[in-house]
């Protein structure tokens, strides 16, 4: 309990009534003072009554309309205050919203004496994701005179989430791949514990290797194979380009590409398998950890992951070369069975007010560069000498590929990682030159190539306006992705929204089409 | 605290009763100090009416003091006196407990005052205002202490402290559950597991 400014006034008119006393020499007026005093300490008691039966019989809620919202929602929290005993009191109710919530205006409600009830409903914004508690309610209670503050009501309970993707399709061609668990099979034989198979005995296999019981059963010496343990390697090749930015809020090509890794490393965690991180700006190499085990990497990798965010686009002229040519052309790839000897022919259509113009640009790799170099190598007519300084070129395009940062980025996590690993490759379709070469790169050395990819007209705003061309835009994706997985080794998957990849596919079969 | 809670007037008072104890003042001082006492008498009413009961007090006394230079006889005194405490005690018949009020009211009058006339008899005038503030002090300060006891607002030393712990405790678990909440949501929740 503590006097308000009013009560003080009036301990102070007690006080300077007996300085009065005291000048004028006149006990008299120390009467005055004991009255004074008195009426004080009858209010004083009065309040504390009062207080106490407010107490009893007040009720006072505060309830938010949803206990489960996303970082950055908005939603309604009603504070009700009930009194069934009638005071002189005035009480002031104050919310107890958590420090992580934020209201326009301060949330609180009165009750006058007269007042058996009142409440108020505010709007609260919840920008930190975590689980929230209010605090207690504040009721601060006064008759003018004194006042006291007090703390009652329940303490609901928040849980704010961050802003994820809700669904993420990972699949082929709009197929969800089935969801697998457990130790992956390993192609290779050698000592474990599963058995393989049998075979026959051959010179140079130890005899403790014999299988007795089918040695015996088919006369000759056989040797039974085992099914190899070994640990998978894995390389999370993260791409967190600018052009990863792309989709809506909390919905981004990188927020689901993180999800999906973040899967893939606690399955990795969760299988005791090595893994390592190399993560790619727009200026290169953002982060790099070396295949160690899950046990020590995985939560600096997890980490890590959860704290990419889309680098701003430095001036890469060829990457963004490489891009257009994505977003605005209409790629055909030969289906000859040599992939060395496969080209790209680029046709493009730039617009330029009312005019468009037609460009034919072929890619060349750096194998097919090289081959006709040497083809042209013995020859010193003029159709050699002319073409000759074009092909001698290549050494330029391989310098460009190895400045491109995904591809430098997998490089060196292969390059160190020395042996067989598994790279998964997360990125966007913006650069399909880029991530062939650097698909190519990762399955050197029989290594296997996971390749999961955004596309991107799933994630443009906007981008599914028009059903029909979006639809054809992810055909054009789609037969990109088929590209790279008929490469031996290699999956490429892409990853999406549910829900927009569903529009898109139905549209594609209201049409008659398929992906 | 906002300015609204100060401006409850509970100093002032201006029922029926209220209004009949400033006018009993007015008749008494009237009765006691001739035609100058009535004037000083309406003052003192007026200055009740308009700010409230303790400025009446105050303003009655000094008005007093003014009326009677050479010292009051125990018969006026003892009818003025009547008149201040009917509109001390004037509000309470308004209040859920009236009687108690009224006891707290008149022992707290006569502890007081009894106390300040005890010591003006042996002691100085000096010591009996000094005794009158700590007493009052002293009483404040003990009911401030029982409103705490009976609305259980104050926990006892070692139950203080367990609680403070608990409180920390609670405050440390909160702060690791969103950061928790946070980090591990989006990878306890796959769509696919590859």
């Amino acid at each position: 309990m503590y006097p308000t400014r009013q009560g003080w006034t009036v301990a102070a008119l007690a006080v300077v009534l007996a300085v009065l006393a005291v000048v004028f020499a006149r006990p008299l007026v120390l009467v005055g003072s004991a009255l004074i005093g008195a009426w004080l300490l009858a209010h004083q008691y009065r309040f504390t009554r009062d207080l106490k039966r407010t107490v009893e019989s007040l009720s006072v809620v505060q309830s938010p309309a949803r206990t489960a919202v996303q970082t950055g929602d908005e939603t309604p929290v009603t504070l009700t205050a009930t009194r069934e005993a009638k005071t002189e009191l005035t009480l002031e109710v104050s919310a107890g919203l958590p420090v992580a919530a934020t209201a326009t205006r301060p949330f609180m409600v009165s009750l006058e004496p007269a007042i058996e009830q009142a409440n108020r409903t505010r709007t609260v914004t919840w920008p930190v994701a975590g689980r929230h508690t209010f605090d207690k309610i504040t009721v601060t209670a006064t008759d003018g005179l004194f006042r006291e503050t007090i703390t009652a009501g329940s303490t609901p309970t928040v849980t704010v989430e961050p802003p994820s993707p809700r669904s993420i399709h990972v699949g082929e061609g709009g197929d969800r791949i089935a969801a697998s668990y457990g130790s992956h099979e390993s192609i290779r034989t050698g000592t474990g514990i599963e058995p393989a198979e049998i075979r026959e005995y051959l010179p140079g296999d130890t005899g403790k290797r014999i299988d007795w019981k089918a040695t015996a059963r088919h006369t000759t010496p056989y040797v039974r194979e085992y099914e190899a343990e070994s640990d998978r390697r894995t390389l999370l090749a993260v791409d967190h380009r600018s052009s990863l930015a792309m989709g809506p809020q909390g919905e981004t090509k990188l927020e689901a590409l993180r999800e999906v890794a973040l899967v893939i490393a606690g399955n990795t965690r969760r299988l005791n398998n090595p893994l390592g991180l190399v993560t790619v700006g727009d200026g290169g190499i953002t982060s790099y950890r070396r295949i160690a085990s899950s046990t020590v990497n995985y939560r600096p990798i997890r980490r890590q992951l959860l704290s990419l965010e889309p680098t701003i686009a430095a001036d890469t002229p060829f990457s963004s070369q490489m891009g257009t040519t994505t977003m605005n052309s209409t790629e055909t790839t030969s289906n000859e069975s040599d992939a060395s000897q496969s080209s790209t022919a680029s046709l493009r259509t730039v617009s330029a007010g009312e005019n468009s113009v037609s460009l034919l640009r072929r890619n060349t790799t750096p194998t097919d560069a090289q081959r006709s170099l040497s083809d042209l190598e013995g020859t010193n007519d003029a159709f050699g000498q002319t073409l000759r300084p074009f092909y001698s070129d290549q050494q330029r395009y391989r310098e460009r590929i190895t400045e491109d940062p995904l591809y430098g980025a997998v490089h060196r996590g292969v390059t160190n990682a020395q042996g067989s690993i598994w790279t998964v490759i997360c990125t966007d379709d913006s650069r399909p030159a880029e991530l062939r070469e650097t698909v190519s790169l990762a399955r050197q050395g029989g290594s296997e190539v996971l390749v999961l990819l955004a596309p991107s007209v799933l994630y443009e705003p906007g981008g599914l306006a028009d059903i029909e061309q979006a639809y054809d835009r992810y055909v054009e994706f789609e037969q990109f992705r088929r590209e790279l997985a008929r490469i031996d080794n290699v999956t490429a998957l892409e990853v999406g929204p549910t829900d927009r990849l569903s529009a898109v596919i139905e549209a594609g079969r209201s049409r008659g089409g398929h992906a | 605290m906002s300015a609204r809670i100060d401006a409850v007037p509970a100093a002032t008072g201006r029922d029926w009763s209220t209004l009949i104890s400033l006018a009993a003042i007015v008749v008494a001082f009237g009765a006691v100090a001739g035609p100058l006492g009535a004037l000083a008498g309406i003052a003192t009413a007026l200055v009740g009416y308009l700010f409230g009961t303790p400025y009446a007090l105050a303003a009655g006394h000094v008005a007093l003091v003014a009326s009677f230079p050479d010292g009051i006889d125990p018969l006026p005194f003892v009818i003025v006196e009547v008149t201040f405490i009917a509109v001390l005690l004037s509000p309470v018949p308004w209040t859920e407990s009236p009687g108690r009020i009224t006891i707290v009211a008149i022992t707290s009058t006569l502890t007081l005052a009894g106390a300040a006339w005890l010591i003006v008899d042996s002691q100085s005038l000096y010591l009996a205002a000094a005794t009158v503030i700590v007493l009052l002090a002293i009483a404040t300060y003990s009911l401030h202490r029982l409103e705490l006891v009976r609305l259980g607002l104050i926990p006892d030393h070692e139950d203080g402290k367990q609680a403070h712990q608990t409180n920390t405790d609670q405050t440390d678990e909160s702060t690791t559950d969103t950061d928790t909440e946070t980090s591990v949501k989006p990878t306890t929740e796959p769509t696919t597991d590859i």
